[in-house]
């Protein structure tokens, strides 16, 4: 869709009226939540078996013993503190990796960020634990390492990622990946969110 | 489906859906707050985003939204996440820490953001206060009620998400803070629809 088609009134001179961008930003903010809401039930719908399996294997892991590690850039960094705090909160061992500045830093300064989830990982993973990464294009290098880490120390890998799933859907090293088809990363973040807090609401739904 | 679960997708599928359409309701509100959002940056004002717990990372997620723009082209806008400072949270004490980051680093121009999914953090309602004490555009995204947010009327533009399930609130809110970033835009492009 192009610039024009979705806000004509940006090649229409100078002559927009405060009344015209507040009708057409009113229109733009309708389309945009229909078409979250129609990506939402759709990925709801599309893994409605793999989602309470996911669950399971994460159930399971906790009752073991283990502990969740969430990673994530940018806008997904924020999603895995939240969910982090989700299990933590709920009574589940979980750290999010990239609360440590100090350790993000170090690392990034002096070996480069692409192993700054996956030294932590090799730091902190045992075999019972498991590993959400979250990613909209789904190729960011740094967790492509995490996730290599995590499977060669025997943890439950889970990716959400956007689009086809881009290197994240090519790897062995994925249990679990969670696509979300739809060409705009902000759409992405949001239906990542939905999916992250329905793993989150059925696994902590089982008996610990 | 495992029989060991009580909840079903389905279940979680439905919960999301009238929260949604009550959104896609509020658009209008949601397009006065951005105007007003652009007006602010237009003048040199920067956004202080701020809330307690899951909307800490909202505030955080906000934040980065507006300074390193996810779509090619568009101007990175200033913006700070208050809930990031761990030494000034964790100093001040959690009760005041968002008023007083407002108090020294707000200029009236600014625009506070303060998140909350029920509409009753305290941290975050004197954050509010504060903000209107200054003078800066205080818009308010929150749950259900709105809660004593909602009450104290302490919010220029309240945008609320229409459910109980704080998780259903985030996923709503991230919804309306993503239009908000990108609709300001719209409005900072137009520069004559802020007149």
């Amino acid at each position: 869709m192009s610039l024009d088609s979705l806000y004509p009134f940006l090649s229409s001179g100078d002559s927009a009226t405060a009344a015209d961008v507040l009708e057409e930003v009113c229109r733009s903010t309708e389309a945009k939540v229909r078409e979250t809401a129609e990506l939402r039930a759709l990925v709801l719908e599309r893994e409605g078996r793999r989602l309470p399996e996911c669950a399971d294997r994460m159930a399971e892991r906790f009752a073991a013993g283990g502990r969740l590690l969430a990673f994530g850039n940018g806008g997904s960094s924020t999603d895995a503190q939240d969910l982090a705090a989700l299990f933590l909160g709920s009574g589940r061992g979980a750290l999010c990796l990239t609360n440590d500045i100090a350790a993000v830093t170090a690392l990034s300064n002096d070996v480069g960020f692409d192993v700054v989830f996956s030294r932590q990982i090799a730091a902190f993973g045992r075999p019972r634990d498991i590993a959400v990464g979250l990613s909209t294009s789904g190729n960011s290098a740094n967790l492509l390492r995490a996730f290599e880490e995590a499977d060669r120390r025997g943890m439950l890998t889970v990716g959400l990622a956007g689009y086809d799933g881009g290197r994240m859907a090519e790897i062995d090293a994925m249990d679990y990946l969670f696509t979300v088809p739809s060409p705009s990363v902000h759409r992405i973040q949001e239906a990542q969110t939905t999916l992250y807090h329905a793993l989150w609401e059925l696994t902590v739904d089982r008996a610990k | 489906m495992s029989p060991s679960h009580r909840v079903t997708v389905t279940e979680l599928a439905r919960r999301r859906a009238a929260p949604l359409e009550d959104l896609a309701g509020q658009a209008a509100d949601v397009a006065r707050a951005c105007q007003a959002m652009a007006a602010r940056f237009q003048r040199g004002g920067k956004l202080l985003a701020f809330g307690s717990g899951t909307a800490s990372t909202d505030a955080q997620h906000v934040a980065v939204e507006f300074v390193h723009p996810v779509i090619v082209g568009k101007r990175a806008l200033p913006a700070i996440s208050l809930a990031s400072d761990v030494a000034t949270l964790t100093g001040t004490g959690l009760t005041d820490a968002f008023a007083h980051q407002i108090r020294h680093l707000a200029e009236p121009v600014d625009i506070a953001l303060a998140i909350s999914a029920d509409g009753r953090c305290e941290n975050v309602l004197r954050g509010l206060k504060q903000a209107g004490d200054i003078g800066l555009l205080r818009v308010a995204l929150a749950g259900g009620d709105g809660g004593a947010i909602a009450a104290s009327g302490s919010a220029d533009h309240l945008l609320l998400a229409a459910s109980g399930d704080p998780r259903v609130v985030k996923e709503i809110h991230v919804t309306v803070y993503h239009v908000l970033w990108e609709l300001v835009h719209v409005f900072l492009e137009r520069p004559g629809a802020l007149r």
